[in-house]
């Protein structure tokens, strides 16, 4: 019994053996054989044979001696293992004997492949990733919309929301929430900004966010609670370093204690980069409907949609204003999905490099497709041989198999590398406002979808020899791969994707050439500011430091004079609000004193308190009247400048200047207010963009920053020579100044300002063009395999042509004409897509016709002469074909 | 069980190996050859080529066992003998054969 498993353990090891040693145990087998050969002619020399013929004899009887040799390889069980490595060794071969096939496969592929999972990943991160939340899918922002007044997305006062909350079907729950910011005192005395979020109390319940240390807020901490805070994950490290003993402690938060009673367990914060949430401790239903400045967030009940949730809200709004039509004309609800509102514009953008992408995958799938169906013409006649040879149909595709999949792999690897710098670099250049983004990584179930597709169309197409050779017969295949001009309907195929690919080519360059010409325009828009040589930095006074109104006009109008006085500052303002800058725009009706308006036009415009210098600042120029001076104070009478916007909307044939506005006191939320209700028009200023880039500008009313007790302002310093970090430094040392507990945020020039408002058409604009420029460079390397193997199969065909007495320029013309063929046909496909697909790209345009002819025309020419540079190489080697070189190969 | 002819034939050179292995001292391959002609009174023509597949089947399987020794005529070879895995296989095929030849023996008598 032992020893029988011992016999069966050496069986086990002398496969191992075998198996790991194969050349080793061929050289067994053949000295083996060898010596059967020697004893077996001698023996037949011994019965009288003569020598040579022994040798010869014995052979004969011993039978085929490789065929053997193969039958005893395979009778060791080693077989399959041997014949991949050595199919992996031919591969290789094969491969490196076509080195420009291989490379430019290779790329192709590596292209496709990087360029698609590096867009998809952040595309992904961006649209399909789920929020930190509790069932996101059921999370809403609730905004009011008043159509007359062309808000969409507007805020909710408290006692619409407190209303919203009570009366609503189809909510679970509703939180309403305020950002602003405020002032920390550190443990060591120095102030450092934060990101506060006032909320309702369930806030935290209607997100499903919980705490990671201490606790959220609870049902009592509504109104007429004390004041609490909770932090956030990123403040509690950055601030705190992560000391849980913080949860119970004091802070002083713009002056004032206020108890930490938590720390938020995600570190992802809703809204974005909020450091603080404290409870809402006032009573919502004292507020005025009049004052909208609340957002809100909503979770739907579960068995209901937001289609419903529309139309509930909706007849609620319209409720709300039946009883209050004074203050609720016109005001309805939006109710948006929070990830379709978080993702925002940066849809339709994504949107329109995902298409780029799925069409560059279809282009670079095309060409391997191509490269390896014209290799297949060549291969067909090896294989041919190989199976006259003996070779099996089954062993020929394995080699075929294990060819194309070192290629695809190849291919893949390399893909997966420019994946990786395509995230990194995609990161770098993205505008800062993509939302998101550090949570974005390398996304395996899209590399795998797109390396898939990729290596799919590599292995599917290598095997085509294989395909030819089922459909024809082993002679003619061998005959005929030496004649004629190859298959036809091979060539077709090809033909086919060389037009899909030119028209896939001229679709994508259509687009970047819209972009590009939409970005000039943009880059060319009258801001109606100059934007060189300004610093902005945002300033917050507290209660704390300046209780009464008078204080804070007091405030900055002490700080702007010190920094006026700076060396190299030139003009020195404030504005609630920049132009470009993320602030809140606040819209309301107003009424002029010697005017009615007919009822179709609302009165209504922006409210944006501005300092004296501010136009200077700014060089806005004023086109009548003057600009605020020291004259507009508190104890003057209110002065008003409106834009050129507002007179041709509200005062088109009238003299602006001495109109009056009445009853026009406002009050910026918590922020401040207007403090005067009467204002007189000083002066008409340029139009300023404000809202965006592509927006029109729409009717503005500027009051002088001396008559309004703004809180809140965004400092605006011209200056010349010096440079923004020293005056930074001395922008702070004066705030220091007046009062250490001031600190300053957000610095930075207007230029970034502007550039950020820029950043995400300049984003999708270069990624176009990159995309581009890839679809170009693979179509003119498709248009070139094609004529340059149709070339070399024809070499033939051309040198009879030639001996026969067709000279040059003819042949030449005719590949020429071949290739221009190609290219007219995917032009006119790609111009009949491009025009029908126009629509989808009409959204990024700015001042540019999706079917711009000047744009269209210039890429046809772009393409058409890429296609000609493509047919020129193989059109000139086809009239170097030597007439006899060539018929001698027949 | 169907066995085509082809089956029939490698088993039985399987067996007829390692029968010859059985006698005792072991062979190379070429000896196992000649011994299976001889003992067969040239009978069995063995396909030398055919051998050799076999013998690294058997091997494979831990019926017989190999190593390098000097041949009659020193030279290097190889020699084959039979395991104790292959000796207990043998005993069965054996008795399976002569199962097999003593049916085919009652129907070729039968009549």
């Amino acid at each position: 019994m032992v020893e029988i498993l011992k016999d069966m353990l050496r069986a086990v090891r002398l496969r191992i053996r075998r198996l790991l040693r194969a050349g080793a145990a061929d050289r067994e087998l053949d000295e083996e054989v060898r010596f059967h050969l020697e004893m077996e002619a001698r023996r037949l020399v011994r019965e009288g044979v003569p020598p040579e013929e022994a040798e010869r004899l014995a052979r004969v009887r011993f039978g085929g001696v490789e065929r053997f040799k193969e039958q005893a390889r395979e009778a060791r069980g080693t077989r399959v293992v041997e014949d991949g490595m050595q199919d992996i060794k031919y591969g290789l071969r094969m491969l490196a004997k076509n080195p420009v096939f291989t490379i430019v496969a290779v790329l192709t592929l590596a292209l496709g492949i990087g360029a698609n999972t590096a867009i998809y990943t952040v595309v992904e991160a961006v649209l399909l990733d789920p929020l930190p939340f509790r069932e996101p899918d059921r999370l809403t922002l609730l905004f009011t919309r008043n159509d007359e007044q062309n808000q969409e997305r507007y805020m909710v006062s408290p006692m619409d929301f407190d209303d919203w909350r009570h009366m609503n079907a189809t909510f679970e729950s509703m939180a309403a929430y305020w950002p602003t910011t405020g002032t920390l005192l550190e443990l060591d005395g120095g102030p450092t900004r934060v990101r506060i979020v006032y909320t309702t109390e369930d806030y935290f319940d209607v997100l499903g966010v919980s705490a990671r240390v201490g606790r959220t807020f609870t049902p009592e901490e509504g109104p007429g609670s004390t004041p609490v805070a909770i932090l956030s994950a990123g403040l509690w490290e950055r601030r705190f370093g992560a000391d849980p003993s913080v949860v119970g402690r004091t802070v002083t938060l713009d002056g004032g204690p206020i108890e930490v009673i938590g720390v938020v367990a995600q570190a992802q914060t809703f809204p974005a980069d909020a450091d603080m949430w404290i409870n809402m401790t006032w009573p919502m239903q004292i507020q005025s409907r009049y004052a909208r400045w609340m957002s809100a967030v909503g979770r739907l009940k579960a068995d209901t949609d937001i289609v419903a949730a529309r139309a509930d809200l909706a007849a609620l709004a319209r409720r709300i204003e039946q009883e209050n039509p004074e203050s609720n004309r016109g005001w309805t609800v939006t109710v948006e999905g929070l990830k379709d509102v978080l993702v925002g514009d940066t849809r339709a953008a994504l949107l329109v490099l995902l298409t780029a992408t799925a069409l560059v995958l279809l282009i670079a799938c095309a060409n391997v497709a191509n490269l390896l169906l014209s290799r297949s013409e060549v291969r067909a006649r090896e294989i041919a041989v190989r199976t006259a040879f003996g070779a099996g149909r089954a062993r020929l595709v394995r080699q075929l198999l294990t060819e194309s999949l070192l290629l695809s792999g190849l291919g893949a690897v390399v893909g997966i590398g420019l994946a990786w710098l395509g995230v990194r670099g995609l990161l770098a250049i993205a505008p800062v406002t993509l939302p998101r983004e550090n949570d974005i990584g390398l996304d395996a179930t899209v590399l795998a979808v797109v390396a898939g597709v990729s290596v799919l169309t590599g292995v599917l197409f290598g095997l085509a020899p294989i395909g030819r050779l089922v459909g024809s017969n082993l002679r003619t295949s061998i005959t005929d791969g030496a004649r004629t001009t190859g298959s036809a309907s091979g060539h077709r195929v090809q033909s086919g994707f060389v037009v899909a690919q030119i028209a896939l080519a001229l679709m994508l360059v259509v687009s970047a050439g819209l972009l590009v010409r939409s970005f000039e325009k943009l880059r060319a828009v009258d801001t109606g500011f100059q934007a060189g040589g300004v610093l902005t930095a945002e300033l917050d006074v507290a209660t704390s430091v300046a209780e009464t109104d008078t204080a804070v006009i007091d405030l900055y109008d002490r700080l702007e004079r010190r920094l006026t006085a700076l060396p190299g500052v030139v003009a020195v303002g404030d504005a609630s609000t920049l132009p470009l800058g993320e602030q809140l725009d606040y819209s309301q009706p107003f009424q002029m004193a010697d005017r009615e308006f007919p009822a179709e036009v609302e009165p209504r415009a922006f409210l944006r308190p501005v300092a004296p210098g501010f136009f200077a600042a700014m060089r806005t120029p004023v086109v009548a009247g003057r600009a605020f001076d020291d004259r507009d104070r508190l104890d003057a009478p209110g002065a008003a400048i409106v834009n050129e916007a507002f007179v041709r909307r509200f005062l088109p044939d009238a003299d602006p200047l001495g109109e009056r506005f009445v009853h026009l006191g406002y009050r910026f939320g918590p922020l401040g207010a207007l403090n005067k209700s009467e204002w007189e028009i000083v002066g008409v200023v340029r139009d300023v963009k404000y809202e965006g880039l592509r927006e029109e500008v729409l009717p503005a009313i500027y009051f002088s920053g001396l008559q309004s007790s703004i809180k809140r302002r965004t400092l605006v310093v011209r200056y010349a020579g010096g440079s923004a970090a020293t005056l930074t430094n001395a922008l702070r040392d004066q705030v220091t100044a007046i009062q250490p507990t001031l600190a300053l945020t957000n610095v930075r020039t207007l230029d970034d300002v502007v550039s950020a408002a820029r950043s995400r058409d300049r984003f999708s604009t270069l990624l176009l063009v990159l995309f581009g420029t890839l679809a170009l460079l693979l179509a003119s390397v498709g248009v070139y395999g094609v004529l340059a193997y149709a070339v070399a199969q024809r070499t033939g065909e051309l040198g009879i042509r030639m001996a026969l007495g067709a000279d040059r320029r003819a042949v030449r013309g005719m590949v020429l004409g071949d290739g221009m063929k190609l290219v007219a046909v995917g032009l006119a496909l790609g111009l009949v897509a491009a025009l029908a697909l126009a629509g989808v790209l009409s959204s990024q345009l700015f001042g540019v016709s999706p079917r711009d002819p000047a744009v269209i025309g210039l890429v046809l020419l772009v393409l058409l002469g890429v296609g000609f540079l493509a047919s020129l190489v193989p059109a000139w080697r086809a009239t170097r074909v030597d007439p006899v070189v060539a018929m001698r190969g027949q | 069980m169907t066995r085509t002819r082809a089956d029939l034939l490698q088993g039985t050179l399987e067996m007829l190996i390692l029968e010859t292995l059985a006698l005792g001292e072991p062979i190379h391959g070429w000896g196992v050859a000649l011994r299976i002609q001889r003992l067969s009174a040239d009978v069995l023509q063995v396909n030398q080529g055919s051998l050799y597949p076999a013998l690294h089947r058997l091997e494979h399987k831990g019926w017989i066992r190999s190593e390098w020794g000097t041949s009659e005529n020193n030279r290097r070879a190889k020699f084959y003998r039979l395991t104790a895995l292959g000796r207990k296989h043998l005993a069965r095929e054996r008795e399976q054969w002569e199962l097999f030849v003593g049916a085919v023996h009652g129907i070729l008598h039968a009549t």
